[in-house]
């Protein structure tokens, strides 16, 4: 069993999905028309895709619990109900827990991204009676005995180590921070005056408060509607009581972190859309436009990549740019992030900046369209060849939209992109305020009022 | 006896009876409990060690006065011995816990 600890993936603005039955038999696939979804007596909704060609049958129990909801006196709580995911629960102990787990070599795992925590289990089709109940115990009846509490702190403060270890990670944090202060600007993990703060009542009070039954639900990919109903019979939701979210605002601003060393990673965004806005589609196709770094291994990727030719231009020693695009249900970043060496890294910017200001002012050329909305299938195609991957997607989507867009939707919708809405998204998007954050050996690097 | 914290109908005479026992046995009259007077098995040591602080610090204090006063031969005052009443099996469901966790492990492993 491990505890996961991913942030949303570059591509994210992808709308995952099923894919269809006439792929190879190694896909776990189903038909798009399969998925089914219900409510169960305590209001949590399931939804199962049934699968033959696989033995592996995966459940995930999602809920809309993460970093977002945390308030400025529990921030990193998600960090530590994420790594207490194996401790004891009200039905079993840890080391029951994890013996019936490796007896029917299962894995459970616990993945946070800022809005959701996701619980997953994979496991062969015959086993998914106890498989299931391992999962919904340390998913909603979490025991929280002080003295295993005290052991997660240990936990947390090594990964919060690994993370201070890795410029990218620190970057994305900042990032968000600047971005959106609080809500979704919170960190994924536990700050460090945090370490050791953590007690059962506080993350008794936080479950309570948060896992309720309409802000969770459970995928099963591989397994059938009424079995998993069946297997979900007894399960209880430790929440009730129904909160909404805050709205996450977007802030804009500047930070910059001076840590020396022979290279500067920075990253400049503006607000982008959301998961449900209409133009989401669009944004997708636009940052394929820009590039999203290469798509041949080991190549320099100029040829596929507007930003990279831009900034290979302005410099002759190693960098690495690409687009980003981060999508969360009410709201997004659209930009760019750059590592360069820390002497080059002005030139980099401003090259880059510079890439995204002529597609406002001069427009986008058809093939560049036509590109990017093959990359964004092809990539959407191939991230669904992957089981955890869909079942994770459709999770998000059902939490965040109620429904799930199957592939043929989704390309439809990318095929419907006609150039001005790309032209007229990128107007909209890179037009807004902007937010920078930087890290590493920061010299050179300009601020952001010298390079807007 | 009642275990823990359950109440049990016990008859008169029992009670009577358990009182008398109570009152002359030594460890009350150290103003100790029950629970404070419990041989350290190694099951005993996991269960102190999972005390909530505030009621481990109670124990710490019963206990240091008990030896203090042993030490001197003294007692407390008469009226602050502890009352059968009073008497709280506090370590109890700890110990149920520890041994119940440890006869899960000895069921996997004998498998």
């Amino acid at each position: 069993m491990s505890a996961k600890f991913t942030s949303r993936s570059v591509l994210q603005a992808f709308k995952r999905h099923v894919s269809a039955r006439a792929n190879t038999a190694r896909q776990e696939s189903t038909d798009a028309a399969g998925l089914q979804v219900s409510k169960l007596p305590n209001g949590v909704t399931v939804a199962s895709l049934d699968s033959t060609t696989s033995p592996v049958a995966r459940v995930v129990l999602v809920a809309n619990v993460g970093p977002r909801f945390e308030e400025s006196d529990q921030l990193g709580i998600t960090h530590c109900l994420r790594v207490s995911v194996d401790q004891a629960n009200k039905s079993k102990t840890a080391f029951e827990l994890t013996r019936h787990l490796t007896q029917i070599g299962a894995n459970l795992s616990c993945t946070a991204t800022r809005e959701n925590l996701m619980y997953s289990l994979d496991c062969l089709k015959d086993n998914l009676d106890i498989g299931v109940s391992c999962l919904v115990s340390a998913a909603t009846q979490q025991a929280f005995k002080p003295w295993e509490i005290q052991d997660c702190q240990q936990r947390i403060v090594f990964e919060a180590a690994v993370v201070e270890q890795q410029p990218e990670a620190r970057l994305t944090e900042m990032l968000h921070q600047v971005a959106y202060r609080d809500t979704l600007g919170r960190s994924l993990y536990a700050p460090s005056h945090m370490f050791g703060k953590y007690s059962s009542e506080m993350l008794m009070e936080y479950v309570n408060k948060n896992f309720t039954a309409e802000r969770m639900a459970v995928i099963g990919l591989g397994i059938g509607h009424k079995q998993l109903t069946r297997y979900l019979k007894t399960m209880s939701v430790p929440g009730s009581g129904s909160n909404t979210a805050k709205a996450a605002k977007y802030s804009g601003g500047e930070v910059r972190h001076e840590i020396g060393g022979d290279t500067a990673y920075a990253a400049i965004v503006t607000e982008g859309l959301g998961s449900q806005n209409k133009d989401a589609v669009a944004l997708s196709v636009l940052q394929c436009v820009m590039g999203c770094g290469p798509t041949i291994k080991w190549s320099n990727g100029s040829a596929a990549s507007k930003i990279i030719q831009a900034a290979g231009q302005a410099t002759d020693q190693p960098f690495a740019t690409s687009c980003i695009n981060t999508t969360y249900s009410d709201s997004g970043l659209f930009g760019f992030y750059a590592v360069a060496q820390a002497s080059q890294m002005g030139q980099v910017l401003k090259a880059v900046l510079s890439e995204f200001g002529s597609v406002t002012k001069n427009g986008v050329a058809d093939q560049d369209v036509q590109k990017a909305k093959m990359q964004v299938k092809a990539c959407a195609a191939m991230m669904s060849e992957n089981g955890s991957n869909v079942i994770q997607n459709i999770a998000q989507q059902l939490l965040s939209e109620g429904t799930v867009q199957s592939q043929e939707e989704f390309f439809r919708l990318v095929d419907s992109v006609s150039k001005q809405d790309v032209v007229n998204v990128a107007k909209k998007v890179i037009n807004g305020k902007p937010s920078m954050a930087a890290i590493g050996n920061l010299s050179t690097t300009p601020h952001l009022d010298e390079l807007m | 006896m009642a275990v823990a914290a359950k109440k049990v109908a016990v008859t008169v005479w029992k009670m009577t009876l358990a009182k008398w026992a109570y009152n002359k046995s030594y460890f009350p009259s150290l103003g100790m409990m029950r629970d404070d007077c419990l041989y350290e098995t190694d099951v005993v040591q996991e269960a102190i060690k999972r005390l909530p602080n505030n009621v481990y610090d109670a124990r710490q204090f019963r206990m240091s006065r008990a030896i203090s006063l042993s030490g001197c031969k003294d007692t407390l005052p008469k009226d602050e011995w502890t009352k059968l009443e009073e008497d709280e099996l506090y370590l109890q469901p700890y110990i149920a816990e520890v041994e119940r966790e440890r006869d899960i492990k000895r069921e996997w492993n004998k498998q």
